[in-house]
């Protein structure tokens, strides 16, 4: 399969001289569900951040043939949609309609296609409801939900979500994992929840100290139980936890 | 939480909301450089009445003007007394100020002032309250103002909601750890603000990522309404035909 990505020598350093990211190599496959893991504060927003340029490091990204870089900058953020992990820093505008719509109008479609497209997301992910309210009175949940739609229907080759499913009820984060699953696009999806996002992704890299650890399939990282606890991410005192109840994880 | 904000009631439906935004713009403006060229009591109090007309057709709650109007009273006497007494002075040398002439130009100066004041309120009150705020930088945009102004303007909205959130929430934070509703001590309100200050710029950084990501780059998007359509017109004539009423009466008088 052909790459959509390919991330090589990457580095980055905050203005306060914090060194987030070195070294970064990465290669992500055209419709895959590609997962970023790794402890708080490894650098997996800060890498997300890179894909469609708003942080610009020393090294080299390609989207999709196209150098990230100033002059691709416009081309780069129609082909590649983020999702921030606070939906607070995703939604300004005073409604929701405007919210959504803001994208598609910097892309320049018509009134008419904006409202048309705006309707149909909000229709699809079950959020017509909202339309007109402030997205500062919605629920968490719902918060997410519209975060999501703003960068759905600007209908993007690669989608980068950063913790979707954080701070979500079971509900939710089931909506969430049947809408990313029926995605026909790249998917990259930063998570905590490593049990989570070892059940959907296809790949997985681990992130540790702004450092990939490793690469590889779910199952690879899953069974290598060494590497998680060394970047303090082991899962299995989690499965102790409900063993009592008498499930067995290991059986299939 | 619920912002009060100009264009609050810009989602309502009427004549005046469906207007072409650059309809409203020009209109507005046209109104304002007309009303401050006329100086005569009944020529402006023609205006006022269309001004009046035009907020009931618009639907907008009377009480969203009489609050601007309030506002501005202060003002407007201050201005125009600061106007009458300059006015004074200036004739005082030649002219003795009998009761008579001192009344006379009480009406004469004042009153028309604070009239023009009033319709100028009223008319830029109704233009952005029924109005769309992105709307109106659209049409502005589209008349060719600069796209420095419009888009700091948008900024500016885009933050001032961010600001107020902030707000509420860190009062909300604040109010969870204290036990009284009044906020007690001076060197809180510091703390308060500095809190709000820092968490507002946090947040704008992020919010104007989030902005960049979705493909702004400081043009202007477009508007919801943007089609002259026969009410464009129909404003038109109305509007010509109010203006030649006034001039045709101030002939007359
Ligand atoms: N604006 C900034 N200025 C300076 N340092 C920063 C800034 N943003 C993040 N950092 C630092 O960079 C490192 C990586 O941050 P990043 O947000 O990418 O981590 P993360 O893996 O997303 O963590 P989490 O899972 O908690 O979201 C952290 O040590 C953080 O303190
Ligand atoms: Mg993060």
């Amino acid at each position: 399969m052909e790459n959509v990505i390919e991330i090589s020598n990457l580095d980055y350093s905050y203005p306060d001289g914090h060194r987030a990211l070195s070294g970064i190599n990465l290669e992500i496959k055209k419709g895959e569900i590609f997962g970023i893991i790794g402890p708080t504060g490894a650098g997996k927003s800060t890498l997300l951040q890179h894909l469609n340029g708003l942080l610009l490091g020393n090294g080299e990204i390609i989207i999709d043939n196209l150098r990230v870089e100033k002059k691709n900058e416009k081309a780069i953020r129609e082909k590649v949609g983020i999702v921030f992990q606070n939906p607070d820093d995703q939604l300004f505008c005073p409604t929701v309609f405007e919210d959504i719509a803001f994208g598609l109008y910097n892309m320049g479609f018509t009134s008419r296609e904006v409202e048309e497209k705006v309707t149909a997301i909000l229709e699809k992910m079950n959020l017509s409801r909202l339309r007109e309210l402030s997205s500062h009175h919605l629920s968490f949940g719902e918060k997410k939900r519209v975060a999501l739609a703003t960068t759905l229907v600007m209908n993007p080759q690669v989608i980068a979500l950063d913790e979707p499913f954080a701070n979500l009820d079971y509900g939710n984060i089931m909506t969430v994992i049947d809408m990313i699953r029926q995605l026909p696009i790249t998917r990259i999806i930063i998570s905590q929840d490593i049990l989570l996002a070892l059940s959907i992704c296809n790949r997985i890299a681990l992130l540790d100290k702004g450092k990939i650890i490793t690469v590889a399939q779910p199952e690879v990282i899953a069974a290598n139980t060494h590497i998680l606890k060394n970047a303090g991410l082991d899962y299995t005192p989690y499965l102790q936890l409900i063993r009592p109840w008498g499930f067995d994880f290991h059986k299939n | 939480m619920k912002h009060d904000f100009i264009d609050k009631y810009s989602t309502l439906d009427s004549s005046v909301h469906r207007l072409d935004p650059r309809t409203k713009v020009l209109f507005s403006l046209l109104f304002l450089v007309i009303v401050t060229s006329v100086a005569s009591i009944p020529s402006l109090a023609i205006y006022l009445l269309f001004a009046l007309v035009l907020v009931i057709i618009s639907k907008v709650p009377i009480h969203f003007f009489i609050e601007k109007i309030m506002l501005i009273t202060p003002l407007a006497f201050l201005f125009s007394a600061f106007i009458y007494i300059s006015y004074l002075i200036e004739h005082s040398r030649s002219f003795s100020i009998s009761m008579f002439s001192i009344h006379y130009s009480v009406l004469d100066t004042i009153v028309p002032i604070v009239m023009k004041i009033y319709i100028s309120v009223l008319i830029v009150t109704l233009l952005v309250s029924s109005t769309r705020f992105n709307d109106l930088l659209w049409a502005l945009r589209k008349l060719k103002f600069p796209s420095i102004v419009t888009t700091l303007s948008k900024l500016v909205y885009t933050y001032i909601f961010l600001f107020i959130d902030e707000m509420h929430r860190t009062m909300r934070a604040y109010r969870s750890r204290t036990p009284i509703r009044r906020i007690s001590r001076i060197k809180a309100y510091g703390s308060i603000t500095a809190g709000i200050l820092t968490r507002s710029m946090n947040r704008s950084e992020y919010i104007y990522k989030a902005m960049m990501s979705r493909g702004f780059s400081g043009e202007f998007p477009e508007c919801r309404i943007n089609r002259f359509k026969s009410l464009d017109i129909i404003a038109l004539f109305l509007f010509l035909a109010i203006i030649i009423l006034e001039k045709f009466i101030s002939w007359k008088m």
